[in-house]
């Protein structure tokens, strides 16, 4: 009986949470309270910064951002990837810059985008965009090299011209690799969404970071790391169940695509 | 009449060696015709280019030298008076079974009630009328040919080209659609040129049998099978002809030495 229940995942994860919970509540307590602040204190906090307002505008200054450059990205990286796989000639002529962007840290470019954009939300929607955009180009080139020479060659002899050929054969064909893009660019995307918040926001939950560091108020800066989490987990599993809609003729076509 | 007339095909490919390319000849001075509502069968030993030959009629790759005319009209790369079914049947996996064989009726910009009309009427007709909305990976490759079938059949061909179809099926599934095919090529009254290895399978379904070999191939036989049809109403391999033909053919197909060795090795 006490054997099922302590092999039940959801009471093994409680139990430990409330583990590190109470040891973090006594160790907190007993220390300087910049250094590790204490789970009520984070809630308190929370509770506060909820109820001003604060945390939910932020929330939505930053899903805004990651919500524009995210889009900006897909609108972007899907057809040039289609092109890039499609075209040898495309190909050759842009892998230059697509490889070279997207080996530097596209945090390096955060100066060039300040001079260009200034501060504010256009440079952040840059900076997600400049982020995200190379997990899904890179994905949906892949998909369509992928895209099996036996469909290309059935859909050549029936009398597909190029659009047809790309509409119907070579799209749907990388559409596991385009939505495994979308699941790796969306984490991207967030990463790209604090940090440039961090760097050249007055707003958003980067700003709201920043700002609550400088003041050592720690608790804050857990319940602003705390949302993130929950965002990120949000967004992410979000992508997932678009990836499951549009993959339902193949059962093995997520764990297929990288 | 005279649907197909190949004359003097021949084909080389490129193959890379240690010291280079070089061009092999794979076929040299094909001349083949097939006549309306004939089933002509193309056969001979692996490597012999059968496939080749019928890739070639079907504009998927070119000629070397030589030409192809479907009903008199000298014909390059694809069109709609072709259709063809592949061994490795390469239905579209996103699409269900009526979305599949409404695909040839697309690149033909047949408008969309007309399209699943037709579809309905063909799918009905290989028998998989209750499977209308089933993906490809709940059929068993036999249902999945018939879809092939069908999708082939939808665009109404002048001739309908088959390569292997039922080369990756199994032996019982095989032998049960060459019956339906038969059925089928009766009831659309359709023109078949066919490729197999499968010297059973040729007797079963063809009116005439090309025999391919050689090196470069060209045509080395033609043989005619005169069982009255339909065929499956009665067992036409107890028929002593039947043997007669099969021997034929394997003498045929196995001539060169090199090829009976790798055939009983």
């Amino acid at each position: 009986m006490s054997g099922t229940f302590l092999r039940n995942p959801w009471v093994l994860r409680f139990l430990s949470l409330a583990f590190v919970l109470s040891l973090w509540q006594y160790a907190g307590s007993r220390m300087n309270p910049i250094f590790l602040s204490t789970p009520t204190a984070i809630f308190e906090a929370g509770m506060k910064v909820i109820g001003s307002g604060e945390l939910p505008w932020a929330l939505l200054v930053s899903l805004g951002v990651v919500f524009s450059g995210f889009s900006l990205a897909i609108i972007v990286g899907v057809p040039l990837g289609l092109l890039m796989g499609r075209s040898r000639i495309a190909e050759y002529l842009l892998d230059p810059y697509v490889n070279a962007l997207y080996v530097v840290p596209r945090i390096a470019l955060i100066p060039l985008i300040i001079i260009w954009l200034g501060l504010g939300i256009p440079a952040q929607i840059a900076v997600v965009f400049g982020t995200s955009v190379f997990p899904i180009l890179i994905s949906t080139e892949a998909g369509v090299k992928s895209v099996s020479a036996n469909l290309i060659e059935t859909a050549r002899s029936f009398g597909a011209r190029e659009y047809d050929m790309v509409r119907k054969i070579i799209l749907p064909g990388s559409v596991p690799f385009i939505m495994s893009g979308l699941r790796l660019g969306i984490g991207q995307a967030i990463i790209g969404m604090i940090v440039a918040q961090m760097f050249l926001g007055i707003s958003g939950m980067g700003f709201m970071l920043v700002n609550y560091g400088n003041q050592f108020a720690t608790d804050y800066v857990f319940v602003v790391v705390l949302a993130l989490a929950a965002l990120g987990v949000t967004l992410t599993s979000a992508v997932r169940q678009f990836e499951k809609r549009f993959s339902h003729w193949r059962s093995d076509a997520i764990s297929r695509a990288p | 009449m005279t649907r197909l007339r190949v004359s003097s095909i021949s084909k080389q490919y490129r193959v890379r060696t240690p010291t280079g390319a070089n061009t092999v000849d794979i076929l040299r001075d094909v001349n083949l015709t097939v006549g309306e509502n004939e089933f002509v069968s193309i056969v001979g030993a692996s490597g012999s280019g059968k496939t080749t030959l019928l890739r070639i009629v079907a504009g998927l790759i070119e000629a070397d030298g030589g030409s192809v005319e479907i009903e008199g009209q000298p014909v390059s790369g694809p069109g709609p008076e072709r259709a063809m079914v592949f061994q490795s049947i390469n239905l579209l996996p996103w699409r269900n079974v009526l979305d599949n064989v409404e695909f040839g009726l697309e690149m033909r910009n047949i408008p969309a009630g007309e399209r699943r009309e037709r579809a309905l009427h063909f799918v009905n007709l290989v028998g998989l009328g209750k499977h209308l909305h089933a993906y490809p990976h709940e059929l068993s490759g036999g249902m999945q040919q018939r879809v092939g079938i069908a999708r082939a059949l939808a665009t109404d061909p002048a001739i309908l080209l088959m390569d292997e179809p039922f080369g990756s099926l199994d032996a019982q599934t095989a032998e049960f659609l060459w019956e339906e095919l038969s059925r089928i090529v009766a009831e659309t009254r359709k023109t078949v040129l066919f490729v197999t290895h499968h010297i059973d399978e040729a007797i079963y379904l063809s009116d005439r049998i090309v025999v391919l070999g050689g090196t470069p191939a060209g045509v080395r036989e033609i043989i005619d099978v005169d069982f009255e049809r339909p065929r499956w109403t009665y067992d036409v391999r107890a028929k002593p002809r039947f043997s007669e033909l099969r021997a034929r053919l394997r003498e045929q197909i196995f001539q060169s030495s090199g090829a009976r060795q790798e055939a009983e090795a």
